[in-house]
């Protein structure tokens, strides 16, 4: 893979951009209108630009989900369809894509599509991963497309990249193939922060410090820590053999990188503050609870939303549950219907989705609610000015999904970009490529040409070439 | 599609006839396996280890029996591992009193079923939670410096000095060097300046917190030498420590580790049996059966709340610590026999868990009498059976592979795939055993479901959340079975549940595996051939005590593979 790298930003030009690029107290309030729309320096150079992947589980209802009228060149985007009438305020910053397969390679579906979503790669099975593991435990053979973005934007910001999850991280019988989307390379999967709490005060650490003198004398405390923990990592590596040595460079890595983060780098922009968020994340619930699913939901889209815009990170990544989510949908304003089988979770449903009316509308609404939560993502990115564009325009939102639908196959699978003007992405279009065998790997290409990478081809068992046609 | 490595070594070693399953097994052999003989370097002590051939459980009887005790000790490389989160969290409780949530980490690693953190290198999210749980736990901690310290209102650099030896002993598993208290004194010094002492002895624990010498099981004895090392004092003390308590050795075992009581057989067992005593091996022992039968997922399983109303976190707590409870009961106030955990007619529990179980609710959590027909020990109670059961109905799949993987230490492959892997429908007119009896029916599925199923079928006397039923669907429940290439000893007819489980709780299958499970759990790594004079030891006290489980654990730790180290080959 061919990446693109330009030379990060010295820290001092950082500092600048950062103290500059504030983002007011008031995002954290409820209301997208409540953000304020003033957002860095006019700026000289090309904007900035951001990449969101956003995730969710079981496959959608086509029927109500992909808007009439798409082609393969890109029709104008008419009126939205029922999943996605939120949109609405955005629509003219849409780019809604069906059509585009994933091949399953022999692995089960829900587990292909998981791995495969954001790689382009085909799954290790177990024997090929060579190492003892836990049960179903096939692993994505490539990085995933934002962590390629990362990994060629290191340094840029306090976090090369951020993954959200909302829902276990784990279960007893699911192994990791299953439940994270996210990889920094080949059998290498980045499981993401599904508890709002911690990641909140993980992403804007420093941001409380209630004087300046506090915030000197906070620096210089961790930084004797973490010297002193680096200077034992280093000590104690050289007593040890190869593979125990190997452990604690790794972590001497990972100290030496909080370090710079947290100490060299510590840069609190002054008006960029997370306060009132903070605020509502004061009381802790049960991140786990299938009742505060659409809280959690919120709470991390929420942090999201804030890190971008106070430019904490530019790649962020957003798991909304995982494959074969059972979440059982009791908010969308009436008691959840029983599948064939007697269940109301959402997977249960999604096997039926085509033997019943009940079935096929209970998970339209549930693609509904979901829409509903990228739509507010977009919208309110779209809501904080970026210097002459909005945030929205320099981010590209891309929501997908591991299934095509409930009959859970891989073709026709359902995707939908938001913003990205930026980045190329086209604005306020609809396109069907049913027919055109087209792979999703070209989406993935695109998607990293947009970010700056020089690609050709993405994931480690792309058989085609190029981007989507009517894309960078 | 594939299966994990160590299967061919267990399929091969039991004999199994796996005919279409066979297919699917598509791992390469292990290296110098020769097709399931066991091969390695013998007990013959060795420069440094061999690729190592694990070896299947049917196995270690007979590898046992080619020690050699003339040859001198042998040990195997032990990769360094990394505290488990229980670990972490019990021993900042022990060491600080402080009472941390280990769903502030992210989850483990996993050797076999046990939960071990020795492979996978660390996350740049996960040095970060533990930078700030250290952080957030030294701010506990601190409260009350005082008490933490011992230093009176008048204090300064000098107990400062005498803190970070003592503290610096207990949470490093040993003395600190002369290099590390001036550290940790500079680390004060830099503290101070916020907060004065207080904020100095903050800081000394939040960086002792994140130092490899707590968040590591370091162990560097072994690379001084050629041969098989014993480790040292302290070395040894956090094995055994680790072992029996699930956290740090306390002030009588470091105190031992530091004076050669450790030295000797006797004064090793004396340590071992003084811990296995104490309060905190009931609990860490709880632990271990916890994730032997795999249960320690029990908090996150969810149930049809419509079929079962009862099930809730409340519920699913009790049945956590009935685990604890039960496993502390019977091996310290009964015969502390395996047999016993796999058929005891009764248990120990919460009072709001006597509904789910038929039973008098205990005034306090305590023992209950239950019907021998209806309950016999672990494999009975509701933590697995709920656990190996899907939302609203039982699984006699999941059950059958639980029994199989605990129990007779036989891993079975995942389904072919592309096969669509979904419970049959309920079915108002027919039981779960019948639905389910497509599998024999479809020689695809046939192929390891006549392996499966029987055991789980075995379990159909208890639903969804474990409670005992004897019809279904309007039907009498049939829980009368036939094992079939599973093991020899075990395979046969059994009339019902508590007839099967008699039979496996003595059979030398299980007892041999509970063995290798424990020895899993004590080394973080699968039995090789130099093992056979730990494996020796470790039988010839199980089978000496008939099966009792403390004999087991109190002969593994005095074992050569617990006491020596070998370093890793390099090239």
């Amino acid at each position: 893979m061919n990446e693109s790298r330009k030379a990060p930003a010295s820290p001092a030009e950082r500092r600048y951009r950062l103290k500059r690029r504030a983002l007011l107290a008031a995002l954290g309030a409820s209301s997208v209108g409540a953000f304020v729309p003033r957002l860095g320096v006019a700026q000289s150079t090309a904007p900035i630009k951001r990449l969101v992947l956003v995730f969710q589980p079981n496959g959608v209802i086509m029927d109500n989900w992909r808007p009439a009228g798409g082609t393969v060149a890109g029709a104008p985007l008419g009126e939205l369809s029922r999943s996605l009438a939120a949109f609405e305020p955005v629509k003219s910053k849409l780019a809604v894509v069906t059509g585009l397969n994933k091949k399953s390679y022999g692995f089960d579906n829900h587990q292909q599509g998981m791995g495969g979503l954001w790689t382009g790669s085909r799954m290790l099975s177990e024997a090929e991963l060579s190492k003892p593991a836990p049960e179903n435990a096939a692993l994505a053979d490539g990085a995933s497309i934002d962590q390629a973005v990362a990994q060629a934007s290191k340094g840029s910001t306090r976090f090369d990249s951020l993954q959200f999850q909302v829902d276990r991280t784990s279960t007893g019988g699911l192994g990791p193939g299953w439940m994270t989307c996210i990889y920094s390379g080949p059998a290498q999967p980045m499981v993401g922060e599904n508890s709002p709490y911690k990641m909140f005060s993980r992403v804007f650490e420093g941001f409380t410090a209630a004087t300046p003198d506090e915030a000197v004398q906070l620096r210089a405390e961790r930084k004797s820590v973490l010297d002193r923990v680096a200077g034992e990592l280093s000590a104690l590596s050289t007593s040890l053999g190869k593979s125990d040595r190997a452990k604690l460079d790794q972590h001497l890595t990972h100290v030496r990188s909080i370090e710079k983060r947290l100490v060299d780098d510590a840069v609190v922009g002054p008006s960029c503050e997370p306060s009132a968020l903070g605020s509502k994340l004061a009381t802790a619930k049960d991140p786990l609870a299938n009742a505060n699913y659409p809280e959690m939901v919120r709470l991390q889209t929420d942090i999201a939303i804030l890190a971008l815009g106070c430019d904490l990170t530019r790649v962020v990544s957003l798991q909304y549950s995982y494959s074969v989510s059972g979440r059982v949908f009791n908010w969308l304003g009436y008691d959840p219907p029983k599948d064939t089988r007697g269940s109301t979770d959402h997977h249960d449903h999604s096997h039926d989705w085509d033997l019943n009316d009940v079935s096929k509308s209970y998970l339209s609404d549930i693609d509904r609610w979901y829409g509903e939560q990228v739509a507010y993502l977009a919208s309110s990115l779209d809501a904080v000015q970026d210097g002459d564009a909005t945030l929205l325009d320099n981010t590209c939102v891309v929501w997908g999904n591991e299934i095509a639908r409930g009959g859970h196959s891989l073709d026709d699978m359902p995707f939908l970009i938001a913003g990205g003007a930026a980045h190329g992405m086209p604005q306020g279009k609809n396109f069907d490529f049913r027919g055109s065998k087209a792979m999703h790997n070209r989406l993935l290409v695109s998607l990293g040409r947009g970010m700056g990478l020089s690609l050709d081809k993405f994931g480690t068992s792309d058989e085609g070439s190029g981007g989507l046609p009517g894309f960078v | 599609m594939g299966i994990s490595s160590s299967l061919p070594r267990f399929a091969v070693g039991l004999g199994l006839a796996l005919s279409a399953c066979q297919g699917q097994i598509d791992g390469q052999p292990p290296t110098g396996a020769g097709g399931g003989a066991i091969t390695g370097a013998g007990g013959t002590a060795t420069g440094t280890s061999e690729p190592g051939v694990t070896l299947p459980a049917s196995d270690l009887s007979s590898v046992a029996a080619s020690c050699d005790p003339s040859a001198g000790a042998s040990a195997e490389f032990a990769p360094m591992a990394r505290l488990t989160r229980r670990e972490y969290a019990r021993s900042v409780k022990d060491l600080l009193g402080v009472d941390f949530a280990i769903a502030n980490l992210q989850p483990d690693g996993i050797v076999g079923l046990f939960f071990a953190n020795v492979s996978t290198p660390v996350s740049e999210a996960q040095v970060d939670e533990y930078r700030l749980a250290a952080e957030q736990i030294a701010e506990a901690a601190t409260m009350d410096v005082a008490a933490l310290t011992g230093c009176g209102p008048e204090t300064g650099e000098a107990c400062a000095r005498s803190f970070v030896t003592s503290f610096g002993r207990r949470a490093f598993r040993r003395p600190l060097t002369t290099e590390e208290t001036d550290g940790y004194l500079a680390i004060f010094r830099v503290g101070s300046g916020r907060g004065g002492f207080r904020g100095g002895i903050r800081l000394i624990v939040t960086g002792m917190l994140q130092s490899p010498s707590f968040l590591y099981r370091v162990e560097p004895s072994p690379r001084a030498g050629l041969g098989p090392v014993k480790l040292d004092g302290f070395e040894l003390a956090a094995r055994l420590s680790y072992l029996i308590t699930a956290s740090t050795p306390d002030a009588a075992l470091l105190d031992a580790a530091g004076n050669g009581g450790l030295d000797s057989d006797a004064g090793l067992t004396a340590q071992a049996e003084r811990l296995l005593a104490s309060p905190a091996a009931a609990s860490a022992l709880g632990a271990f059966h916890g994730e032997w039968l795999k249960v320690s997922g029990l908090s996150e399983v969810e149930k049809d709340a419509g079929l079962f109303p009862t099930w809730n976190d409340e519920l699913k707590r009790a049945l956590t610590s009935e685990t604890e409870h039960f496993v502390s009961y019977v091996l310290g106030q009964a015969d502390g026999r395996f047999a016993t955990l796999l058929t005891a007619p009764y248990s120990v529990i919460d009072p709001i868990l006597a509904p789910l179980y038929g039973a008098a609710a205990p005034a306090a959590v305590g023992r209950v009498d239950f019907d021998p027909a209806r309950r016999s020990g672990l494999l009975t109670q509701g933590a697995f059976l709920a656990v190996k059961a899907h939302d609203q109905q039982s699984s006699p799949v999941r059950r059958g592979i639980g029994l199989l993987q605990s129990v007779a230490c036989i891993d079975m492959p995942p389904p072919p795939p592309a096969l669509m892997v979904q419970a049959p429908k309920v079915d108002v007119t027919a039981t779960t055993r019948e639905r389910f009896a497509a599998h024999s029916n479809n020689p695809t599925c046939a192929a390891c479901h006549t392996k499966i199923d029987p055991p789980g079928f075995a379990f159909e006397s208890y639903d969804a959340i474990g409670q005992f039923r004897s019809t279904e669907a309007g039907k009498p429940i049939d829980t009368a079975v036939t094992l079939v290439n599973v093991a020899p000893d075990i395979d046969g007819s059994y009339p019902n549940t508590r007839a099967m489980l008699e039979h496996l709780a003595t059979s030398k299958t299980a007892g041999d595996c509970y063995a290798l499970q424990w020895f899993r759990y004590a080394l973080k790594r699968e039995p090789v051939m130099r093992d056979a004079c730990t494996l020796k030891r470790a039988l010839g006290a199980f089978q000496t005590s008939q099966g009792g489980v403390k004999d087991l654990v109190r002969a593994l730790a005095s074992a050569d593979a617990f006491r020596y180290g070998v370093k890793e080959a390099e090239p």
